[in-house]
């Protein structure tokens, strides 16, 4: 075998090639790869976007701020004393803390936030900070332990993307 | 030659019309020559039309970055080379597992029946899927080493051991093919 027999063999069978009918009039859309990777990315969006709009009202301002007001601001910025309000809790049972908030408090304790006792304001549970800079309230750090490793309505052995449906409604799961 | 003609072939104002009609007129005419190409990679018909597909729409993806031409051109020869060496590897990995099976031959078991184009071809299949790049890319699309080489991303001295070593390959096999008649 030499070149040229290869040359005509390649040529040869290149003509074999037979293409569905059609397949020439399919012209290739622009933005077809894009559109994958678009598709790719968008579940990751999705289940970020929906993780945040689920657990941005746990800790609220009582102020009447809305929780975009709150999210802006910087943990450098709140200097100021500020009650932070939790929601979704049952009320006080015979005057008393709710267990698993009682849980969190102390889980919040624990990894070394102060937190003050909680008070039942007729809405739900408050707390009011004096210094919340010193507490650290706000930073990456606090809010990973806030909402994932001291988030009180996650159960033994829960997984954090059971945590949103858990929240909205934390008392009917309270016995299991 | 194969290969000049389609050179000739690019139309001039692809650069003046809107990117959907420059990559249609594109299309239309370096389609089925591609498709060519990609068939003799992955002697497959079906995998041949759809490489040539998915290099024309990562083609459009990119097309405002490529102004010239003869680039777009390039650029589709290497999406094509690149997918036909991961389609073939994949398969070549498929065909493994099959093989520790024990529900396929072999490809060395290939049978080459007569001294003719036909059995080029099979031996053809016995190559790895750069020397078959490679051959292909010389010896059918004509281009010179230096630009086999840009288009492999490997120095010019590695395209032509890889040629040789493609050429006696082939050689072998259809030597073997000739001593079991």
């Amino acid at each position: 075998m030499n070149e040229t027999d290869l040359r005509d063999a390649l040529r040869e069978h290149a003509e074999s090639f037979k293409p569905d009918v059609g397949w020439l009039t399919r012209i290739p859309a622009p933005g077809r790869t894009w559109k994958r990777r678009a598709i790719a990315v968008s579940p990751l969006v999705a289940a970020a976007a929906a993780a945040a709009t689920i657990l941005a009202p746990v800790y609220l301002h009582p102020d009447g701020a809305s929780q975009s007001e709150i999210r802006g601001h910087s943990p450098a910025l709140v200097t100021q004393p500020i009650r932070i309000q939790l929601a979704g809790y049952a009320p006080p049972i015979h005057g008393a803390i709710p267990k698993p908030l009682e849980k969190h408090l102390t889980c919040m304790r624990t990894h070394g936030y102060d937190l003050p006792d909680p008070t039942w304001t007729g809405h739900g549970w408050s707390m009011f900070v004096q210094d919340p800079r010193q507490l650290g309230f706000g930073t990456q750090r606090w809010k990973r332990t806030a909402f994932v490793t001291c988030a009180l309505t996650r159960r033994d052995g829960g997984r954090f993307h059971e945590l949103p449906d858990v929240l909205m409604h934390p008392r009917p799961r309270l016995g299991r | 030659m194969t290969s000049s003609v389609q050179e000739d072939a690019v139309p001039a104002r692809v650069t003046s019309s809107s990117n959907a009609s420059a990559i249609a007129e594109l299309y239309l005419h370096h389609a089925e020559y591609f498709g060519r190409v990609a068939f003799l990679l992955t002697d497959s018909n079906e995998q041949a039309q759809d490489i040539v597909q998915d290099a024309f729409a990562r083609l459009a993806g990119r097309f405002h970055r490529i102004r010239d031409p003869m680039a777009m051109r390039a650029y589709v020869r290497k999406t094509i080379v690149n997918l036909a060496i991961n389609h073939y590897r994949k398969r070549e990995t498929e065909r493994s597992y099959l093989r520790s099976s024990a529900t396929m031959p072999a490809p060395a078991a290939y049978e080459v029946d007569v001294e003719s184009r036909r059995d080029i071809i099979q031996a053809l299949r016995s190559l790895t899927p750069r020397q078959r790049a490679a051959v292909v890319l010389r010896y059918y699309e004509d281009l010179p080493e230096a630009e086999i080489a840009q288009l492999l991303h490997c120095p010019l001295g590695t395209v032509k051991s890889t040629l040789s070593r493609a050429l006696s390959a082939l050689r072998i096999t259809l030597d073997e093919g000739e001593a079991n008649e």
